[in-house]
């Protein structure tokens, strides 16, 4: 869940711009001539993902779908969810843009941390170790992003966004498994159809053209 | 999170960027600096009269761009989707103790916490009306444009024009997918079936979108792709510009005397 404007305080919107504004610096640092337009392509086909709604009772929630991008995209993870949310503010008015740096850091750090925690698991040939390593890529991003949007708005007022901040935490749990199963079944998939994708879905592209030449 | 359901239907709103207001006129990057100094302003405000002042001057931006009224009541559907979800807590006393106004059964309603209920949902609504009327106004790749010449680095740039566009192409194919799985009975619930559905689904976009992005690659490289990507659009102030600069400045003067004077 994207935190809406006018509701943090200015610490907290000012620390959560400077870290993503480090992070998307870092992330910047894996993008080349070669690998922009994949970028772009990719970070329009998670965005798109996200919009695959599941039927939860009478309530529905959405695919965020962070853990597979930070173990596809590592450091680009960054710029890849910082253009994700500004296309969905300028568009949806969904999150926001003073929020944008909060909003940024919520998804992407759990997305970074946890890509590389995992990436060795999820890349094990065994079908049981990789397994494991989805889900809990899956699982453990979207936990963090939801404690991390709780500590945004405790750390803006610990008294009176006490108990939304938990029913936001209680209202992810089911989220987590879902996210956690997607993930698994999604990299099962991926494994199937496309290895080298998860390999190193940034890497250098088959050098079918050399542009100096 | 139903909110996305709303705006859903209306991602590639014919209106956004097509429709010509008045504020269309004005320089890109001017509008980008002062919707961040307005917002900023209004993120930081703490009192209920100067956050009504601060959404009582986004109403007046709104007005400037002759936003139609419709479709500005269904782009606020999100923000006040949040809004809504923190009025069932925060005004009452087990959230925001202070003195009690009103009793909702074994409920009591805390002064404090409407007040506060009341202060956020006015900033929020100001926020994003502002965005609207001075972000909604420009075309995303005149934003683009306007962002590059504010030295945010091309890279980034370079992304955000590029999935702009292919997420427009994904968006229709992610209805189509969808479509033929609805066709074939697929009911997007919390069966095992369903999530080996859904997650077959984000595979094939993710897989198909990885070799659309090769061939995007290939002709972008024969076209004379060296890393810049081009926009046409040529910035420079105008007698508008300035008018709207004051405007805006006037009334952030405004609320910010109402802050801190009062």
């Amino acid at each position: 869940m994207h935190i809406s404007e006018g509701v943090l305080s200015i610490p907290v919107l000012a620390s959560g711009a400077v870290l993503t504004v480090a992070g998307v610096g870092l992330g910047l640092r894996r993008l080349n001539i070669d690998n922009l337009p994949k970028t772009a392509v990719m970070t329009a086909a998670f965005f798109t993902a996200s919009f695959i709604r599941l039927q939860v009772g009478p309530s529905s929630v959405h695919l965020m779908l962070n853990g597979l991008i930070g173990i596809m995209m590592g450091w680009a993870a960054f710029p890849v969810i910082l253009i994700g949310l500004l296309i969905q503010a300028l568009l949806f008015q969904y999150g926001g843009i003073i929020n944008l740096g909060v909003n940024t850091l919520n998804v992407a750090l759990p997305a970074v941390l946890f890509g590389f925690i995992f990436r060795p698991m999820v890349m094990n040939p065994k079908t049981s170790v990789c397994s494991v390593g989805s889900f809990a890529v899956g699982f453990l991003s979207i936990s963090l992003t939801a404690l991390m949007v709780c500590a945004a708005l405790l750390l803006t007022d610990p008294v009176s966004y006490k108990l939304a901040a938990m029913t936001i935490l209680v209202a992810h749990v089911p989220v987590m498994f879902i996210e956690g199963v997607i993930a698994l079944l999604c990299v099962r998939f991926v494994k199937k159809v496309k290895p080298e994708l998860l390999r190193d879905a940034l890497g250098p592209p088959k050098p079918t053209i050399e542009p100096n030449s | 999170m139903s909110s996305l359901k709303g705006a859903a239907s209306a991602p590639f709103d014919p209106i956004y960027g097509a429709f010509t207001s008045p504020l269309s006129k004005n320089d890109g990057r001017l509008k980008i600096i002062l919707v961040i100094l307005w917002a900023i302003l209004i993120s930081a405000l703490h009192g209920l009269i100067a956050a009504f002042g601060a959404f009582a001057g986004s109403l007046i931006l709104i007005t400037l761009s002759r936003w139609p009224l419709k479709n500005l009541i269904k782009r606020l559907y999100a923000v006040n989707f949040f809004m809504a979800f923190m009025w069932l807590m925060i005004p009452f006393s087990f959230s925001t103790p202070g003195e009690v106004i009103a009793r909702l059964g074994p409920l009591a309603v805390t002064l404090e916490g409407v007040k506060l209920a009341s202060l956020i949902t006015l900033k929020a609504n100001a926020i994003v009306i502002s965005i609207i009327a001075l972000l909604g106004t420009t075309p995303l790749h005149h934003l683009a444009a306007a962002s590059r010449e504010m030295h945010i680095p091309e890279k980034l740039v370079g992304v955000f024009l590029l999935a702009v566009r292919y997420f427009q192409v994904m968006h229709q194919e992610y209805l189509r997918l969808r479509r033929a799985m609805r066709a074939r009975g697929f009911k997007f619930n919390l069966s095992s079936n369903a999530l080996r559905g859904a997650a077959n689904l984000v595979g094939s976009l993710v897989v198909r979108s990885f070799d659309r992005a090769e061939r995007v690659h290939k002709a972008m490289l024969s076209r004379g792709y060296t890393g810049m990507v081009h926009v046409r659009s040529a910035f420079y102030l105008k007698p508008i510009d300035l008018v709207l600069a004051l405007i805006i400045l006037a009334l952030a003067g405004l609320v910010g005397g109402l802050e801190w004077r009062l």
